[in-house]
């Protein structure tokens, strides 16, 4: 496609500019504008970036970059610094750049960015308008109300023109040239490819994605998920241990395999010296002693039970126990006098049944006794309820425990130091009578055998048994330590998985930002995997490129490797030439040498817009670089240029390929600013 | 808020880091398979004891271990209200009995009294059966203490 028409309104130092580049031929693919320094050259290309991309368009606009960091400021502050001078004073608070494409078939598309501006001259976000054309007729293109209007005019350019990803690789100056050179080559090749495939939007896609992520796991609250991950380590160390006890465990069992398959072989040769009564007496007696011997681990086992059960209430301090009994018992005791009270109107029933029955009392009572009497018995009756009993506390402490829990808690204090501490002792008595009773089978043992012959014998069966026990006591311990650690594992297990699905439960955000997340790695992968597919591709059109541009024709080949490291490959293959020193012109060329390969290699027909990017190389170069880029098949290229640049020799090599050519002149104003216009030909010179 | 018995059993309880390490120590020294079972005879030695406030506070924003749930920690029903009386009884320092009260009084006695245990199993030479037999003795003289008291 080609560039037909550019117009400035109120555009820097045009107040109006029109650009017709007329009907584009093969060989006629050349618009030239010429213009000295500071009469809008720049301007001219900025214009037409920040057309098509707006915002987006800032890190191509060379003065634009080396603003404040805030891309967004600078945008705004660019554009009121933009606003033609006279414009406000003449009451005009709009300005606009308009650019029309004629594609190969002859559509026509469109692109008018509308900026307005308050009376003092500031501009904001919103306040601007961007018109899109189509078409033969170059219709206006709707924009749906439903989508955003950015992202839908960014679209629009990058299926229809260019993404703004290459925009630095069609529209660019001498500037966006040396900054490039001034990368290192890979990162260039690397910017390049990237921007082929659109990987800033892409990277921009992950980076939106991980931030989603972030902010949906904050909104879930980060504490339950390092709870979590806590807890899961804790899972992952337990596993560990009881790991390395179970090994322990059985490397233990072995021993005592062993270790007990010495004792029985040193007891049958035992048995076999001293015949078949001692032989018998030794194996009833060893066998008795595991039997003991179990019979104590196990009631080993018991002490451990009761220890965690009971003794750790009788082991509290009896005088609180005591205290928490009478307080307790204290407050039940009030509260049956309170309920007991009532009893108190029952007095009066109590009168008249006994003034009723008072007739049948011997000697008969006078009426005053009978009253007397009476109003004693109320007396007496109150008095019974007239204060609380004793012990009665009215101060309750205890008032979480209904009446009933109370009592239970007095039952339990009152018999903890009970019945089950002595069956602890009784156990420990056992367990004393289990041991007692494996040193008397151990010396019955040692005395069952001949002495005389045997004595080396039953010293080593005593050690075998020894051992035996040993390991035996040492599996014992680590059983123990194994279920305890196996018991803390399950308590672990099942509250990770508690957690996990409370956290699952409880936040499908967090589910969404692991899926956020995984999209933005599968992004990220598609990436680098795409990558190296378009490297060989860019690698020989630079090749091409450096070739034509390139004087010194040393370097005969580029490869670039999958990441992006790039090697200048001279005749006698495997020599680096990048080894060698590079002047900032030849670093320039290698960079216009990528620009060109890029644009080749990218598929967009879109016109390239250069502002005199040719000002620091040697002449030969120069030469080299306008008719490469002039000749580019079926490339429409728009060159602005100083006088001293594209002019005599260099102008001669692009003669024959200007199909249109504009100067720019400019006028200085009373104001101290200027106003820039276009005038047909180059420096007055019909081409 | 006032505490409400059922609750207690919902509770998380914990004791500080430091401690809870050492119950985790004492369990599997005794070869014990719960971790409330120290935590228990912990809590037992150290209810009886004086305190003041300036203890309790002390643990207040300590750095805690893990936490233990109160069903699982004290038991349920007859159980679990024994041990909330006890500890309600224990706090003279006649401070409101809530949860917050509650779980804080849980952390300073597993804390204090696990290191109690750990000195009396040190003490006893590190053998089970050795610790075991102060632990009984300690209830029987105070069984006998009771007895004495009541003649």
């Amino acid at each position: 496609m080609y560039i037909s028409e550019i117009e400035l309104v109120n555009w820097k130092a045009f107040d109006h500019a029109l650009l017709k580049f007329g009907k584009f031929r093969k060989s006629k693919n050349i618009g030239l504008v010429g213009a000295d320094n500071g009469f809008g050259k720049t301007s001219l290309l900025e214009a037409l970036i920040l057309c098509l991309f707006g915002r987006d368009g800032m890190k191509d606009v060379g003065r634009g970059r080396q603003g404040g960091a805030d891309g967004a400021e600078s945008y705004d502050r660019f554009l009121e610094r933009a606003l033609h001078s006279s414009a406000l004073s003449s009451g005009l608070q709009k300005m606009s750049v308009g650019v029309r494409f004629t594609t190969q078939d002859g559509e026509h598309l469109g692109v008018r960015r509308s900026w307005y501006f308050s009376r003092s001259g500031t501009h904001k976000a919103a306040d601007e308008e961007v018109h899109l054309y189509e078409g033969e007729d170059e219709d206006l293109v709707e924009i749906p109300r439903s989508v955003d209007k950015v992202d839908f005019v960014r679209n629009w350019v990058a299926t229809n023109l260019v993404p703004v990803s290459l925009a630095g690789f069609f529209l660019f100056d001498g500037e966006i040239v040396r900054q490039l050179a001034d990368e290192s080559m890979s990162s260039q090749v690397r910017r390049g490819i990237e921007g082929i495939l659109g990987v800033p939007t892409l990277k921009e896609l992950a980076d939106d994605l991980e931030k989603y992520a972030y902010s949906r796991r904050r909104e879930g609250g980060s504490a339950d998920t390092a709870q979590l991950d806590a807890i899961a380590a804790e899972v992952a160390q337990l596993e560990r241990e009881v790991a390395v006890v179970a090994s322990a465990l059985d490397a233990l069992e072995a021993e005592y395999r062993t270790a007990r398959d010495e004792r029985d072989a040193l007891t049958e040769r035992l048995s076999a010296l001293t015949g078949g009564a001692a032989f018998a007496t030794l194996r009833e007696v060893l066998e008795q002693r595991e039997r003991v011997r179990v019979k104590r681990d196990k009631l080993r086992e018991r002490v451990n039970e009761i220890l965690a059960q009971e003794l750790a209430l009788a082991l509290v301090a009896p005088s609180l126990a005591a205290e928490a009994v009478d307080q307790i018992a204290g407050e039940v005791s009030y509260a049956e006098w309170v309920r007991s009270r009532s009893q108190i109107d029952k007095v009066e029933e109590l009168v008249t049944r006994v003034r009723d029955l008072s007739p049948n009392v011997e000697p008969p009572l006078s009426a005053a006794q009978t009253a007397q009497v009476l109003q004693q018995i109320r007396e007496g009756w109150h008095k019974l309820w007239e204060s609380a009993p004793a012990h009665a506390i009215s101060a309750e402490r205890h008032g979480y425990l209904s009446e009933a829990e109370k009592r239970s808690v007095l039952s339990s204090l009152r018999d903890r130091a009970s019945g089950r501490i002595g069956e602890i002792v009784g156990v420990q008595e056992d367990i004393a009578t289990a041991e007692r009773e494996l040193r008397k089978l151990d010396q019955q043992s040692a005395n069952s055998a001949p002495e005389a012959i045997v004595a080396d014998l039953r010293e080593k069966l005593e050690a075998a048994q020894l051992r035996a026990d040993d390991v035996s006591r040492r599996a014992g311990d680590a059983s123990r330590s194994k279920a305890a650690l196996a018991s803390d594992l399950g308590n672990r297990k099942a509250t990770l998985s508690r957690l996990s699905q409370q956290i699952g439960d409880a936040s499908p955000a967090r589910a969404r930002a692991d899926l956020a997340e995984s999209y933005a790695e599968l992004i990220r992968e598609a990436i680098d995997a795409a990558l190296p597919q378009h490297i060989e591709a860019v690698a020989f059109a630079m090749t091409e490129a450096y070739g034509e541009i390139a004087h010194k024709k040393v370097v005969k080949r580029i490869e670039i490797d999958p990441d992006c490291v790039v090697r200048l490959l001279g005749e006698s293959r495997g020599r680096n030439l990048r080894e060698l020193d590079q002047s900032a012109g030849e670093a320039q060329v290698f960079a216009l040498s990528l620009i060109s390969a890029i644009i080749r290699v990218s598929g967009f027909r879109f016109p390239i817009v250069m502002d005199t990017p040719i000002a620091r190389l040697d002449s030969k170069h120069r030469i080299n670089v306008l008719r490469h880029f002039a000749e580019l098949e079926g490339q429409q290229l728009i060159l602005l240029s100083q006088p001293t640049e594209v002019h005599g020799q260099y102008l001669d090599v692009l003669r024959t390929r200007v199909g249109a050519s504009f100067s720019l002149s400019f006028t200085a104003l009373a104001n101290g600013q200027g106003r820039s216009k276009v005038v047909p030909g180059y420096f007055g010179e019909a081409l | 808020m006032k505490l409400v018995l059922s609750e207690g059993a919902r509770l998380d309880f914990r004791a500080s880091a430091e401690a809870d390490a050492v119950n985790s120590e004492m369990q599997r020294r005794l070869g014990l398979s719960t971790r409330y079972a120290p935590a228990r005879l912990a809590i037992a030695l150290s209810l009886g004891l004086p305190f003041d406030e300036s203890e309790i506070t002390s643990v207040e924003n300590c750095e805690t271990g893990k936490a233990i749930r109160g069903e699982t920690l004290f038991g349920t029903g007859q159980q679990l209200a024994t041990w909330v009386a006890l500890f309600v009884q224990a706090d003279r320092t006649g401070t409101a009995m809530n949860r917050e009260r509650l779980k804080l009084l849980v952390t300073f006695h597993w804390s204090r009294g696990i290191r109690l245990l750990s000195d009396r199993f040190k003490a006893a030479g590190g053998d089970f059966d050795k610790f075991i037999e102060t632990l009984v003795s300690s209830v029987e003289t105070g069984a006998e203490e009771r007895q004495l008291q009541q003649l």
